[in-house]
């Protein structure tokens, strides 16, 4: 509400000193002074007119009575539209404020129970001021139903012991919006100090409390994803250095023997060695070096097989003919085992797989067969059924404890002794690893003492229309797992 | 070869790994040792309980059944055993965890044919 333009309403005469006066004094004081002024004025103008115009006494008091009671008139009127203006322009600026703020006002007349609310505190509540019932009951009526009972009884606490009170509560707008107000109020007292009335204001703060909720919920799947990883980290690194530990015994066991067998062989000179010591010699280190290049062989397959590695690339691929491959490849070690392994299966089961995938869960489900279940025989069965292959590899060897079933297919996770069969217990980690990257499925069953029996299921592939599938990256043959 | 049999030192070698224990028989036997072999921890006491004393026991970690620290645990347990001389020999490298076993000596696994021998030597007590 300018005055001037450009000019603040502060800056002119009648906000800085005219209605300063007014709210000090009062409108009686306006009366006050223009009554005086008009007495002074009237005796003043009284003499003036006598002395221009002698004689004529009458006339000069009802013209100066006239003339007074105009001034009087006009400057009441003046300082009474001034002071409207500035309430009027007071109210504005407390109502503009109140929304920019989100703050409204209230009054509470305890005694007569009436509530008075200002503008902006009915559009918090989104409330018609016409049709809200403005009392203490009405206001309890919109507080959200968790927050009634505490917020009663907070304003009967402060009523009661004329002391100011603050809190948060929620309100229910009438199309069900649930709006968070922090509120704030105090007591006022009559004379004999009693309480009378009650004012204060409710501030709504749902924005801040949306965006501190959101910024706690961030925090906190903050906090939990760096401990969720933290975790994740800790646990890799005590796998790896489980890992590195496993991996140095197995190394350093046939490292050990091979030494003192040389050191010995070395110490005696070949001549003062017998026949038959020299053999069992040789067997001995030809066992520990082939179990050395085993170990080299499965860090090599870990490493190439790693879950950031892993590429499946599709192609026609017949599983029975993949097993064969394999049985050709491991004829001596099935023939070291004292092994009988038969393949039962009708004819080709054909998919589309990654065939060095295949020949490395076969190879590696065949060499376990071969390690825990030696001297006994062994059944392969290759089928289809309804589009899923098939590939069941039975020994009757050692088997598995029930409670160890579930987590062979972990990493570094062996059901057997460490030293016992050797071997770092990646092997089936690795074949979990590629079944599922083939969206398939590896199992066992078995019981201590009664074998186990290990089962692969393959999805057997749809051809992509490419013609191949997934990320591909081309491996080595399959010739490289011998 | 001067020494009878009942007056050789006796080894019982405890290691689940029938290369190991082979290789150690061919190394300590022409050394003048008698050596006795258990492939697990289980084993070797039932061999001491039934009465055998050996100069000294050398002690793989990580075997089946019952492992090295389980089978020391044990052999202390008994005053007619504790008295064994022990010599760790294993790829297992936690060495405080191996140290808190209490063992006379610790050979890690691989090794040189002179140190083995040497420590053998120093720690098998003649007393059968």
């Amino acid at each position: 509400m300018d005055t001037q333009p450009g000019k603040s309403y502060h800056q002119t005469w009648l906000g800085r000193f005219l209605v300063p006066k007014l709210l000090k004094h009062g409108i009686l004081w306006i009366g006050v002074r223009a009554c005086a002024s008009s007495a002074a004025l009237t005796l003043l103008f009284a003499f003036l007119l006598s002395l221009a115009f002698p004689g004529e006494s009458r006339q000069i008091y009802l013209a100066s009575s006239a003339l007074v009671s105009a001034a009087v008139t006009a400057i009441i009127f003046w300082g009474l539209s001034t002071l409207i203006e500035h309430l009027r322009w007071n109210r504005m600026q407390l109502e503009e404020s109140q929304r920019l703020a989100h703050l409204g006002s209230w009054q509470w007349d305890i005694v007569r129970n009436v509530v008075t609310w200002s503008p902006e505190l009915y559009r918090i509540y989104g409330l018609d001021p016409n049709r809200f019932g403005a009392s203490y009951d009405a206001f309890l009526d919109r507080v959200h139903d968790e927050d009634r009972e505490r917020i009663h009884s907070v304003i009967s606490a402060a009523i009661q012991g004329v002391r100011p009170f603050e809190f948060h509560h929620r309100i229910v707008t009438p199309n069900g919006v649930v709006r968070v107000l922090h509120g704030r109020g105090q007591v006022v007292l009559d004379r004999r100090k009693r309480p009378v009335r009650m004012m204060g204001t409710a501030q709504d703060v749902t924005e801040q409390q949306e965006a501190k909720r959101l910024i706690a919920e961030a925090r906190d799947a903050l906090e939990r994803r760096v401990a969720e990883r933290t975790a994740e980290l800790s646990a890799a690194l005590r796998t790896r250095d489980e890992f590195l530990s496993i991996a140095a015994h197995e190394l350093r066991t046939p490292l050990s023997t091979l030494q003192l067998q040389v050191e010995r062989l070395a110490a005696k000179g070949i001549d003062a060695t017998s026949k038959l010591d020299f053999e069992r010699v040789v067997s001995i280190i030809a066992r520990q070096v082939h179990h050395l290049a085993d170990r080299v062989d499965e860090l090599l397959d870990m490493s190439r097989f790693s879950p950031d590695r892993l590429q499946v690339k599709r192609e026609p691929v017949d599983l029975v003919g993949v097993v064969d491959d394999v049985l050709v490849r491991l004829a001596a070690s099935i023939e070291r085992a004292h092994c009988r392994v038969e393949l039962d299966a009708n004819g080709p089961v054909v998919g589309h797989w990654d065939r060095s995938s295949l020949d490395h869960v076969v190879t590696n489900l065949l060499s376990n067969a071969l390690k825990y279940g030696a001297g006994k025989p062994i059944d392969i069965r290759v089928e289809m059924r309804s589009s899923v292959a098939r590939l069941v590899i039975l020994d009757r060897g050692i088997g598995i404890a029930e409670q160890d079933l579930d987590r062979i297919f972990e990493r570094f996770e062996r059901a057997a002794s460490v030293r016992h069969y050797g071997g770092f217990g990646v092997g089936l980690y690795l074949v979990r690893r590629l079944v599922e990257a083939h969206g398939g499925t590896v199992s066992a069953s078995s019981a201590p003492d009664q074998g186990a029996t290990f089962v692969v299921e393959l999805p057997s592939g749809e051809v992509p229309t490419d013609g191949t599938t997934g990320p591909l990256r081309p491996r080595g043959s399959h010739g490289e797992h011998g | 070869m001067a020494n009878t049999v009942d007056d050789r030192p006796q080894i019982l070698v405890v290691d689940d790994d029938d290369d190991t224990r082979a290789t150690l028989c061919m190394v300590l036997e022409p050394e003048g040792y008698e050596v006795a072999e258990a492939p697990d921890g289980a084993r070797a006491l039932e061999m001491l309980r039934e009465g055998m004393r050996p100069g000294l026991i050398l002690l793989d970690l990580m075997m089946p059944v019952v492992n090295g620290w389980e089978f020391r645990e044990q052999q202390l347990a008994d005053p007619a055993l504790a008295d064994i001389p022990v010599v760790v020999f294993s790829a297992y490298a936690d060495v405080q965890r191996t140290e808190a076993m209490g063992a006379d000596a610790y050979l890690k696994k691989p090794l040189g044919l002179d140190t083995l021998l040497c420590a053998v030597r120093c720690h098998t007590s003649r007393r059968r």
